[in-house]
């Protein structure tokens, strides 16, 4: 018997949903409009995640006076036992998290646009993998963090509510919320003039420094932006989980992302939403298909690989700019001749 | 004047279902029956082991009561192989199960709701959500101790129980939580094995194990039990996993091992960086003059059979611990019967997997009510008085099996001349028996 149900299923999706899309978003602002090509987005999610769990956690253990560490069995007994006393507190450290979580993850891909401006374009990206991999192994040896152990009993916000369906329900809402506005704050920033230098950045580097621009402040302030939602990310994404390791975060979670903005469309905030949506949707999709397939030739995984891998080479064959392709910049002007030719066509 | 009929209309439908759905409270319910049923709990149709008394309920229209557990299983991913397998193991243990309750005439039927976990921890959370949103308080699953550690927060909060056939971290011996485990923790294996060496005759070991999760457990606690009930001392050394070569690190070994003056080295590793590990140490003239012991994560390596290898493992005794299946009846009707269905030996931890379901099936019975509460206060006076597959499955304060015993094996030459894994003692009730002269 396999157990659907629709609503307990759109909620867990929607929840990863949000979660994924804001990562993709984060991305898409790098390499889409940027041209920046990050492999090392994981870190940034890992470092919103490690704020969330050690922040909670260590400030629930400070407040009680409990004299023991969140990833001892002492410290995981005692977390079990105050973590849904006072849900101010449970809803004070969320927002504490998510502020710490953007601004530190921010501040990180700030100062790595030093060693990244150095390396040229061309190494940017295995200078980023092998910042991500490096902080996974830190987090794996750093025992405040857990260790290879990691933390758990990561407070809930919500926690204190009784009836899973709405506890769920709501997280998930706040997750979309999140989304909304992180997606909207992308939207005008890259309708800015501040977008157009982005695009300009990416289309010719030399050209864009040519011309006066300052390539390296532009670079370093969308690398604190996305790097920072993938920090907002990496918060939500701990909260909900309420338990992490540094397994969690290998190289490949990154190439998910890549996945997810090749196939919605570069360079267009819902084309990564929409590419978020179909890879976390035959992802859940499968939970419900493959207790149903049995012993088969080909084994869930495979089918996983190969039908999302045939996915993107359909959509680069018929659509080589994504499923949502890049569309000019909403200048004012733009949007005048837009609206001019829609009063004409109106009229004729 | 339609318009008024229509809204008298839906102004009667609302009176109607209000009135409905309070009559629905004030009238009496279904009759129904109880019955008390003292019954002998075991798997399968082995000698009974002890007595329980459940009282269930029976509808009169003798339409079984069905109650849905939740099983997570990691049917794709890294323990994929395992999984597919498992799911021949639930149809058998549901079958058992109901059959069972059927035949002490329980009107009563129990259902697996089955859900892919992928072997991931998201998806792990994901599943346990999915359950708890449609009612279900039993899960089975899932397999390992990060998905459990993902879940646990969780289950706790909602009052949902989980089970878990497989999940060994010793991290997770938690009391008075809603996690519950018929596999004896690494915290056990390591107390065996540290009798092991202390039967031995060793007093001081250089640990040398993985730096994750099971290496630094399972070293940590080895290191309390051979100290503190042993009188021993071992120096505790960790390396880092995921090296295609471990020869510096077998250096740095050699060095600890002479600084320490130990008379052993005890490798807590899995198969492939273990087998490296032992083929750099069997060239070591340091290495090559002190005892080894390991834990199960290297049995069943080829490696080890290689002659070079193996023959320099008999030279320096080496002796390991490992899960043994129990040789009772009721394992082996298990295995003939999961046989009969699939062709093949079932998998690592099959019999934990199926008194999991045992347990989660007469418990809802036990509690009366499909409550997690009630069902978590009647797991462990259940599992006190059962005795499967996997052996007895007595838990202790933390929800853990708390009996578990533990084959000692080694590398033998056959009388073929080859090198082969054989098990050549035992480890039970605290107390070490061995085939073999030291």
């Amino acid at each position: 018997m396999i157990g659907f149900n629709v609503l307990g299923f759109l909620i867990s999706w929607a929840t990863f949903l949000g979660i994924y899309s804001i990562l993709s978003i984060s991305l898409n602002l790098e390499v889409g409009f940027t041209g920046i090509v990050n492999f090392g987005k994981v870190a940034f999610y890992a470092i919103g995640a490690y704020i969330a769990a050690t922040v909670s956690t260590y400030t629930i253990l400070m407040l009680y006076n409990i004299r023991a560490a969140p990833y001892t069995t002492e410290g995981i007994i005692a977390l079990g036992k105050y973590e849904y006393l006072n849900p101010f507190l449970d809803a004070g450290l969320f927002l504490l998290a998510i502020v710490l979580g953007f601004a530190i993850s921010g501040i990180v891909g700030y100062l790595l646009t030093y060693p990244v401006l150095r390396v040229g374009p061309e190494f940017v990206g295995m200078t980023l993998l092998a910042f991500g991999e490096l902080l996974r192994i830190f987090f794996q040896n750093y025992q405040p963090a857990g260790g290879s152990k990691g933390l758990m009993s990561i407070p809930h916000p919500l926690g204190w509510l009784r009836t899973p369906l709405i506890k769920d329900g709501l997280y998930t809402l706040i997750v979309l919320g999140f989304l909304v506005l992180i997606y909207l704050y992308s939207q005008k920033l890259v309708n800015s003039p501040f977008g157009r230098l982005l695009k300009a950045v990416r289309d010719d580097e030399v050209a864009a420094l040519c011309l006066g621009k300052h390539v390296p402040r532009v670079k370093a302030t969308i690398l604190f932006i996305s790097s920072g939602f993938a920090g907002i990310a990496g918060v939500l994404m701990a909260f909900y989980l309420s338990a992490i390791n540094p397994n969690m975060f290998m190289a490949v979670v990154t190439f998910n992302i890549w996945g997810m903005v090749i196939l919605g469309g570069m360079a267009n905030n819902l084309g990564a939403i929409v590419g978020a949506a179909i890879l976390t949707f035959i992802d859940r999709a499968l939970t419900f298909v493959t207790p149903n397939l049995g012993i088969t030739i080909i084994t869930p995984d495979y089918i996983r690989w190969m039908s999302i891998g045939l996915l993107i080479t359909l959509v680069l064959l018929f659509w080589p700019r994504g499923m949502v392709p890049e569309k000019p910049v909403e200048t004012p002007p733009l949007k005048l001749i837009k609206k001019r030719g829609d009063r004409n066509e109106h009229n004729a | 004047m339609s318009n008024k009929l229509t809204t008298a209309m839906a102004i009667s439908l609302i009176i109607g279902l209000a009135v409905g759905y309070g009559i629905s409270f004030v009238a009496p319910p279904l009759s129904q029956i109880t019955t008390t049923i003292t019954k002998t709990l075991s798997g399968g149709s082995a000698p009974p082991a002890a007595t329980v008394t459940v009282t269930t309920t029976i509808t009169q229209e003798g339409k079984p009561k069905t109650y849905k557990i939740g099983v997570t299983l990691p049917l794709s991913g890294e323990l994929s192989s395992i999984g597919k397998m498992w799911q021949y193991v639930i149809t058998i243990a549901f079958d058992d199960l109901n059959k069972n309750a059927q035949a002490y005439g329980l009107n009563v039927k129990f259902v697996p709701v089955i859900l892919d976990d992928a072997t991931q921890d998201e998806k792990a959370l994901e599943n346990v959500q999915t359950f708890a949103q449609q009612g279900i308080k039993v899960i089975i699953g899932p397999a390992a101790s990060s998905q459990v550690k993902v879940v646990k927060s969780y289950a706790d909060t909602n009052h949902i129980v989980i089970i878990s056939p497989s999940s060994t971290a010793p991290t997770l011996a938690i009391p008075n939580d809603y996690i519950f485990r018929t596999v004896g923790t690494d915290a056990l294996q390591a107390k065996a094995l540290a009798a092991l060496v202390a039967h031995e005759g060793i007093k001081k070991v250089v640990v040398f194990n993985r730096h994750d999760e099971y290496g630094m457990a399972f070293a940590q606690f080895f290191k309390k039990y051979f100290e503190n009930d042993f009188g021993g001392q071992a120096s505790l050394m960790s390396y880092t996993t995921g090296l295609s070569d471990y020869s510096a690190e077998v250096s740095s070994l050699s060095s600890k091992v002479q600084s320490f003056g130990a008379e052993a080295v005890v490798l807590i590793s899995f198969d492939t960086d273990g087998a490296n590990i032992l083929s750099h140490a069997s060239q070591d003239p340091v290495l090559s003059k002190v005892r080894w012991f390991s834990s199960e994560g290297i049995h069943g390596a080829s490696e080890l059979q290689d002659p070079s290898l193996a023959s320099w493992l008999v030279q320096v005794k080496f002796l390991g611990t490992r899960p043994m299946q129990p040789h009772n009846v009721l394992y082996k009707e298990f295995v003939k019967e999961f046989k009969a269905k699939t062709g093949q030996e079932p998998p690592v931890f099959s019999a934990n997997l199926y008194d999991a379901v045992q347990l989660a099936g007469w418990a809802i019975l036990r509690a009366h009510q499909y409550d997690g509460s009630a069902i978590k206060a009647a797991l462990p006076l259940v599992a006190k008085n059962y005795f499967g597959p996997s052996g007895w499955t007595l838990l202790d304060e933390n929800g853990d099996k708390a009996v578990q015993d533990y084959a000692i094996w080694t590398i033998k030459q056959t009388s073929n001349g080859k090198y082969a894994f054989t098990d050549v003692g035992l480890y039970s009730g605290g107390s070490i028996s061995l085939n073999i002269k030291s």
